[in-house]
């Protein structure tokens, strides 16, 4: 019954999302389709995608969308008429990806590719004996496949240098170099770069006003980041891992600037700290292949690291996924960080 | 034959799909953010079935935690978009 429920709710997600005219209510829908999207995955087993899906997709996309919606338009205010070339390309992609379904295997098959392929019983048999982790998908991650991991955590800071260099330099004007030659934008204030506060200036104006948003947010956030600790050291147990851990640790500090203003999280996490951040995970984690190199072992053999092998490996995983764990929740940051601000010549 | 978990996961999407039509149709935006935070409780409510259902139920109320805590950011900015619709300050 399920099997058929929470697939046709997913579809009813999706054609709302596209018929609803307003596009605060899409990116509402479309968190909702998330949160279902979840539990899919959990239904199918798969854990660790699922608390992904849960950092992600409800958290960080929606309040990104919003983010990008208060600098736009909600309401569609063009001409309604059909693009016949992008619809025509738009019916063909459907048509291909709806071919392609075809070729995917059923729910509980046994046959499948993963199930049979040579590598499934090795990781299965080994990675408790190689590498201490409980968690065979942990295992996989950091271990087996230790340098995918590596780069994808490089492609992920490498996004947020993107992110920062053209959201930033592009707000670069004659005489904002300081004499360490960074531009001192992040330094001003709203005032000094012509934007008045306002009546909804809550740190400035009216401090009782947002009391149970303020109160409850304080209660809450210790607790946020205490669990985005727990996920990413927790990651050789449970589910969970730097990746995910890093998106928790992150949001705690996106909430503290949607309740306190951007003002405020500055003053807590600056901007400089968190673009050293982002570069700190990388070189923790490539930090630690080199110590095994010194050690005598291959780049990322985590078993050279202490005397006791198995120990090794689980200090070595945990320190890749620290490093993981920085990484992502510096880029989340400057995700949120980036696009807020509004500069003079915005 | 279905277990009483399948049961109750079934009812609770049910009860996901009204809420749905009141999140699609409206018609203030305050009716739509009230469904997306009812949504964030009724995911737990079934991540925690299901994983009661596969008996390992530590694992999943890891997750249960993540959409505890990730829902209400959502909410939040939802908040501060109506309220003021910028998030620069």
């Amino acid at each position: 019954m399920t099997d058929l429920a929470i697939p046709l709710f997913l579809v009813v997600c999706g054609i709302a999302v596209l018929l609803v005219k307003d596009l605060m209510s899409s990116i509402m829908i479309f968190s909702v389709y998330s949160l279902m999207m979840a539990i899919e995955w959990c239904r199918l087993n798969a854990v660790d995608v699922a608390i992904t899906e849960a950092a992600v997709g409800a958290g960080i996309s929606t309040v990104l969308f919003l983010v990008i919606l208060g600098r736009t338009k909600s309401v569609d205010e063009g001409k309604k008429h059909i693009n016949l070339p992008a619809l025509l390309i738009t019916v063909a992609v459907a048509a291909v990806l709806l071919y392609g379904t075809i070729d995917l295997p059923h729910l509980r098959d046994a046959s499948i590719a993963p199930n049979t392929h040579v590598v499934t019983p090795y990781y299965l048999e080994n990675s408790y004996e190689q590498t201490g982790q409980i968690n065979v998908v942990a295992a996989i991650l950091a271990y087996f496949r230790g340098f995918d991991t590596l780069f994808e955590t490089t492609v992920v800071a490498t996004a947020g240098f993107s992110l920062i260099m053209l959201l930033r330099a592009g707000n670069k004007k004659p005489g904002a170099l300081d004499k360490t030659g960074v531009t001192a934008i992040y330094k001003k204030t709203p005032a000094s770069i012509g934007v008045k506060p306002t009546a909804t200036f809550p740190a400035v104006l009216d401090q009782d006003k947002d009391i149970v948003k303020r109160t409850v947010t304080k209660f809450l956030i210790p607790f946020i980041q205490l669990f985005g600790l727990y996920v990413i050291v927790h990651g050789e147990l449970g589910p969970g891992g730097g990746f995910q851990g890093g998106v928790v640790l992150g949001v705690s500090i996106i909430i503290y600037s949607l309740v306190f203003g951007f003002e405020e999280a500055k003053q807590r996490l600056s901007v400089r700290t968190k673009d050293l951040l982002v570069s700190t995970g990388v070189l923790v984690y490539g930090g630690i292949g080199v110590i095994a190199l010194f050690l005598g072992g291959n780049y990322l053999q985590y078993s050279v690291l202490l005397p006791d092998p198995q120990f090794a490996s689980i200090v070595g995983i945990m320190g890749v996924e620290i490093g993981v764990g920085i990484t992502v929740a510096a880029v989340m940051i400057t995700l949120f960080y980036e696009t807020v601000r509004i500069d003079a010549n915005d | 034959m279905y277990n009483m978990f399948d049961l109750a996961i079934f009812t609770i999407i049910l009860s996901a799909v009204l809420i749905l039509y009141r999140l699609v149709v409206g018609p203030f935006v305050f009716n739509r953010i009230l469904a997306v935070n009812f949504f964030g409780t009724k995911t737990v409510v079934i991540l925690l079935l299901i994983g009661f259902m596969y008996g390992r139920p530590d694992v999943f109320i890891d997750i249960a935690f993540v959409y505890v805590l990730i829902n209400f950011t959502a909410v939040l900015a939802f908040l501060k978009y109506v309220e003021s619709g910028r998030f620069d300050h």
